[in-house]
């Protein structure tokens, strides 16, 4: 009865789920018309961005091969489960029903059955076989997931984890960004794997992004190694799977997967300095006085801080607070007015700033494309 | 199955045969946990192999094992790690700070312990009274030389090698270790002490097996430690 | 001198002060008193860590809650977890074990009663001392701030860098303490069980629940004491400067992890077994029948013992451990799975041919049995390493858990208590009240988890106090709905209590025609147990003596 509650809140879910296949523009489109919105569409999983969520759960539409071969998997094992609990919960039902006590029973105990050495035997070796193969399965599964050594054309990114960001450093192209992960796309001619050396700044986080791969541990004083390959271009959603403090629940990831030339064209615009534009050069002063510039790194300048994300190309993000804001001005002007406002104990400090000194670091922020 | 009231005591002890010498002693004792004269001594349980009180001890002593495992465990794992960034040389390592010449004399005195506290209990055995207490004040004597020994080393650690429990992970898990064994055998000093204080006023009885339960932490902390010695200061240098 | 059993009936029991009364139970060290006081514990902490839940819930119904703030609710969720385990579900196995162990084995009392009074309140003062955080720790916050490091409190999290303030001392002390209560009943029960059985009574012979409970102290002597030294690490590294877990100074944070779970799978096991023993008791007597294959459920209940100590990583396996590790663990964790699967198939072939009387305590152990099958069921899913490095730390995994750990133990442990309760105060529990009881806790409880498993699927991750995700709400709400249901069955257990204990039907002796020892004296039984400590010749004494033509001797 509870299952079929479920199964008819699922197939609503399916029904009424908008369909996938709508074009980029469109998307982000919608994306930036809400503004002020607090926690956007940009940052949610609705189905309707290019190429995501086909399925009807995330850790079961999967786009990259080691995704793949879990949600494979998944179907098998829960198949085997399923027919364990309907055997077993079967046999409890009819029995439950068929050996209750009537209201008019005679006395008298029923025989007493001590046990049967070939039951118990037959119900030792049945599960030790089901537990068997599935322990093959799981085996054969660890050792073709696990990352291996890379190939050439990999894209190697080092991964660290911050209170409450991610920082991501392209070793091959010299670029280093937060929080939105580009990646280019594998075809069938050139397989560009990315590969991912994962550490942590302060505490324990684990990248998890459901369509590409399992979650790895991001750990202190030790590197993990983990590999995706997205065979479908779009945004893929994640977030922080190990509580890492305060604002765990805001450490969201984003990947996007884009075809080769654009991943270029992506690389070679970060790898650029930093926007020099003389009509906000007022707030470019403000920020490199004030303390921005004691965390902050905007190459090109004098800012080098590496406790906060690397601003040098904000604006090439469509999210800002590690994914929960959309990166539009108002949202800014919020953030840096007060940033704990928006994520309350995160470790930018409200910097007391006025407005007119806001709105002029804004100004300069905006223009750092 | 009225509510009859029964004088029965609530705890019995099982006898060993060779803990009845002296049944007809005039020792008798003030604690409430004394046995019942020898004649209404029976156990009406099921026949076992440890006394009520053996099992709790054996069961406590257990539990250390597995205490002590996990800190042997942890000294194991952080052996040979460095402090990232440290220079090799300067920091102090098992092989450059730790000295065998003490350790093996504390050693000396804390085995050698575990003997005479087992002369001593056989003298007990055999109603010696004095040479019991004689040989268990040695035990106290022995135990507390090697608490002033490892004292003695630790102080030299600090102002000569700069090893600190801070210092690095070898500081951790050295102090730790050794100082959570030093700690036990500081209880079993004390609880030693207490022991010889109620016995010299000839206050136990035969039966009591408060000394021969004492006698096993002993040994198992005396065991503890040959394992920690052979690990800290000869596998680990 | 004796103390008053306030629940006689004698005339005496009237002009006693109040005052006194409360002291005889204070200093009490009669094993019943000590039981009925960890039981009193337990339900008192229960509706703590359940308002706890609540609140997580209301702040989860909808997405971008503002109900608790993030700091709030991780300390929420941090409290929850370490109450429910600690203060909760340990306690209450403690307290059943404490009274009924001795009467089962037909002993006057436990091996060392004073220091069962000492374990009872060290675990009792543990609580309190976690839950002054509440008043008066300070934290990364300002004061009375709960911990918020989880209920497992990973490294490096827990260094001074990152948990500023000693709330997180207050945790780590609580536990600590709370654990060398536990460490104090595990040597108890050991020395009880095996040096204190009436005669006739052999190892072979032992009800379930006591062999269970023999298994299970046994385990608690074996991973108490390294979540003992782990935390006494963790206290040196945040006060004197250690680098235990401090990876900058070549500590290393996993060791936490392994330290930590070394102690908390058997604990988890630690709190399985006294359900399966308690199952083990009412399943025969409800199904008037012996329980199918003892021989094999004291076998299975030993190598789960035996295995449960080496299937700790499995809940590290996304921390990056190398191939042939993962494999090992889950092979451990599939091999454990094969006793679970033959103690379920033994109860289930129990019921098979039997009168089954679906009172209460049987609906709990039914209850019991189904969810436990699912918990267990899912929990195979999560061995399967890389379905797990999907899904972990997820809400799968909460959904898992909570299915084995409530489903499974806790309303077996329910279920022992309205078994045991007429024989613990001499009154009927209300049979209408319990059936409602039930039936509100088994619907509530479904809906409350079951919906978790989706919701992880879906990608929502644990320990999250908040989301922005609308596919993942109506999943959350359905959670919430099926908490508030449950808060009802709740309310029907206290008042079932609350008037069964004053106008509760008289029990006797044997309200449940059933066959261990404790049933064959008075309800309550008196201070001293038996009056003589009877010999036994089989697994189920009682039957004996009533069909004294068909003893179970005969067939053991």
């Amino acid at each position: 009865m509870l299952s079929g509650v479920c199964l008819c809140a699922l197939a609503g879910e399916f029904v009424f789920a908008e369909p996938s296949g709508t074009s980029s523009e469109a998307a982000s489109a919608v994306a930036h018309t809400e503004a002020n919105a607090t926690l956007a569409v940009p940052g949610t999983r609705l189905p309707g961005q290019d190429g995501s969520q086909e399925g009807w759960a995330i850790t079961l539409s999967p786009l990259s091969p080691p995704a793949q071969t879990i949600s494979d998997l998944f179907y098998l094992i829960l198949g085997i489960m399923v027919c364990i609990f309907l055997v077993v919960g079967t046999t409890m039902a009819v029995l439950i029903f068929r050996f209750r006590a009537g209201r008019n029973e005679p006395g008298g105990e029923p025989p007493q059955i001590y046990g049967s050495k070939p039951i118990e035997l037959a119900w030792t070796v049945g599960p030790a076989i089901i537990v068997f193969v599935l322990f093959l399965v799981t085996a054969r599964s660890i050792f073709d997931i696990r990352a291996t050594t890379p190939p050439k054309e990999a894209i190697h990114v080092r991964v660290v984890g911050h209170q409450w960001w991610w920082e991501f450093q392209y070793l091959d192209h010299n670029v280093t960004t937060a929080n939105e992960l580009h990646v280019p796309l594998s075809t069938d001619g050139t397989p560009r794997p990315v590969y991912l050396d994962l550490e942590s700044a302060d505490v324990i986080h684990s990248f998890w992004v459901p369509q590409l791969a399992g979650k790895t541990d991001l750990f202190p004083g030790r590197v993990n190694h983990m590999w995706f390959q997205p065979n479908r271009a779009g945004w893929f959603i994640g977030q922080c799977a190990e509580y890492c403090g305060t604002q765990h629940a805001h450490m969201w990831l984003r990947v996007k997967s884009e075809s080769e030339d654009e991943f270029q064209k992506w690389v070679a615009q970060q790898q650029k300095p930093a926007v020099l534009n003389s009509a906000v050069s007022a707030g470019r002063d403000l920020f490199l006085s004030n303390a921005c510039a004691n965390c902050h790194t905007i190459r090109g300048t004098h800012a080098k801080g590496i406790f906060g994300p690397d601003l040098t190309h904000l604006m090439s993000r469509e999210t800002i607070a590690s994914g929960i804001r959309l990166n539009n001005k108002e949202n800014l002007t919020q953030w840096v007015q007060d940033p704990q406002a928006i994520k309350d104990g995160c470790r930018m400090p409200d910097m007391q700033l006025t407005e007119d000194s806001t709105q002029k670091i804004v100004a300069y922020l905006l223009t750092l494309h | 199955m009225g509510f009859k009231t029964s004088r029965r005591s609530r705890f019995t002890i099982r006898v060993t045969p060779h803990q009845i010498q002296n049944p007809d002693s005039a020792e008798s004792c003030t604690l409430n946990q004394a046995t019942l004269p020898s004649a209404a001594v029976h156990n009406p349980y099921q026949e076992s192999r440890f006394t009520t009180k053996e099992s709790g001890i054996v069961a406590f002593l257990c539990s250390e094992v597995a205490l002590f495992s996990t800190l042997i465990t942890t000294y194991i794992v952080f052996l040979g790690e460095t402090i990232p960034g440290a220079i090799p040389g300067e920091m102090p390592t098992p092989a450059n700070s730790l000295g065998l010449g003490l350790v093996i004399i504390n050693s000396i005195c804390l085995l050698s312990s575990s003997g005479t506290i087992y002369l001593g209990l056989k003298a007990r055995g055999k109603g010696q009274h004095g040479l019991y207490l004689a040989w268990l004040a040695l035990t106290i004597l022995l135990g507390t030389l090697f608490l002033v020994g490892t004292g003695y080393e630790w102080y030299g650690l600090i102002t000569e090698h700069h090893l600190t429990i801070g210092t690095n992970t070898f500081g951790s898990t050295f102090y730790t270790l050794i100082g959570f064994h030093a700690f036990h055998v500081s209880i079993g000093v004390v609880t030693m002490c207490i022991l010889w204080g109620i016995e010299a006023r000839r206050c136990l009885s035969a039966e009591c097996e408060a000394p021969e339960l004492v006698s096993w932490y002993w040994h198992f902390v005396d065991a503890i430690w040959i394992v920690i010695f052979t690990l800290v200061y000869i596998i680990g240098r | 001198m004796a103390t008053v059993n306030s629940y006689s009936k004698s005339t005496t029991s009237a002009t006693i002060p109040l005052v006194t009364r409360l002291h005889g139970w204070v200093s009490s060290v009669d094993h019943k008193q000590i039981g009925i006081m960890y039981l009193i514990m337990s339900f008192i902490f229960m509706v703590v860590g359940g308002l706890e839940a609540f609140l997580m819930r209301a702040q989860l119904w909808e997405a971008n809650n503002t109900l608790v703030g993030p700091e709030t609710f991780n300390q929420l969720f941090t409290m929850h977890g370490t109450t429910m385990i600690f203060f909760v579900i340990m306690p209450m196995l403690a307290g059943f074990a404490n009274y009924f162990v001795p009467l089962m084995i037909g002993a006057r009392d436990v091996a060392f009663p004073r220091l069962n009074a000492l374990g009872f309140w060290l675990s009792f003062f543990g609580g309190c001392l976690l839950y002054y955080t509440y008043l008066g720790a300070e934290g990364l916050y300002g004061a009375s701030n709960a911990p918020d490091i989880g209920w497992f409190a990973y490294a490096p999290l827990t260094s001074p860098a990152y948990s500023r303030g000693n709330a997180t001392d207050y945790w780590i002390l609580g536990t600590m303490m709370t654990g060398a209560g536990t460490i104090a009943f595990g040597v108890n029960l050991i020395a009880t069980i095996f040096t204190m059985r009436a005669p006739g009574i052999r190892l072979t012979k032992l009800p379930l629940f006591v062999w269970m409970m023999l298994i299970d102290a046994i385990l608690i002597l074996l991973a108490f004491p390294p979540l003992t030294a782990a935390q006494v690490m963790l206290l040196f590294d945040r006060y004197l400067g250690a680098h235990f877990f401090d990876p900058q100074s070549g500590g290393s944070a996993l060791l936490w992890q392994h330290l930590f779970w070394f102690f908390g799978h058997p604990e988890v096991y630690i709190m399985a077994l006294p359900a399966f023993g308690i199952v083990s008791e009412i399943i025969p007597v409800f199904s008037r029948k012996v329980i199918f294959g003892y021989a094999s459920m004291a076998a299975a209940t030993a190598a789960i013992g035996l295995i449960s100590v080496g299937v700790w990583a499995h809940h590290m396996f996304t921390v990056g451990m190398n191939d042939m590790v993962d494999t090992f663990f889950a092979a451990s964790t599939f091999l454990i799975a094969i006793p679970t699967g033959i103690k379920i198939f033994n109860w289930v072939a129990t019921l098979y041919g039997g009168r089954l009387q679906l009172r209460t305590p049987m609906l709990f152990a039914l209850g019991f049995l189904s969810m436990f099958l699912i918990g267990g069921l899912t929990g195979i899913m999560l061995s399967v390493v890389p379905f797990d490095w999907q899904i972990s730390d997820s809400y799968f995994l909460v959904a898992h858990f909570h299915y084995v750990l409530f489903g499974g133990s806790l309303f077996a442990l329910i279920g022992g208590f309205y078994y045991w309760f007429p024989k613990m105060s001499g009154r009927m529990m209300n049979e209408q009240l319990g059936i409602w009881h039930f039936t509100f806790l088994f619907v509530g409880f479904n809906v409350l988890f079951f919906p978790m498993h989706i919701a992880g699927l879906l990608g929502m991750p644990r320990r999250v106090y908040t989301y922005a995700e609308p596919e993942w709400e109506i999943w959350n709400q359905l959670s919430t709905v099926g908490a508030a249901v449950m808060g009802v069955g709740f309310l029907l257990f206290f008042i079932n209590i609350a008037h069964s204990l004053r106008h509760g039907e008289t029990a006797g002796d044997d309200p449940w025609d059933a066959w261990t020892l404790e049933w064959a004296t008075t309800s309550p039984p008196a201070t001293y147990n038996f009056e003589e400590i009877p010999t036994v010749e089989s697994r189920r004494p009682l039957w004996d003596l009533k069909h004294p033509d068909d003893p179970d001797s005969q067939y053991e």
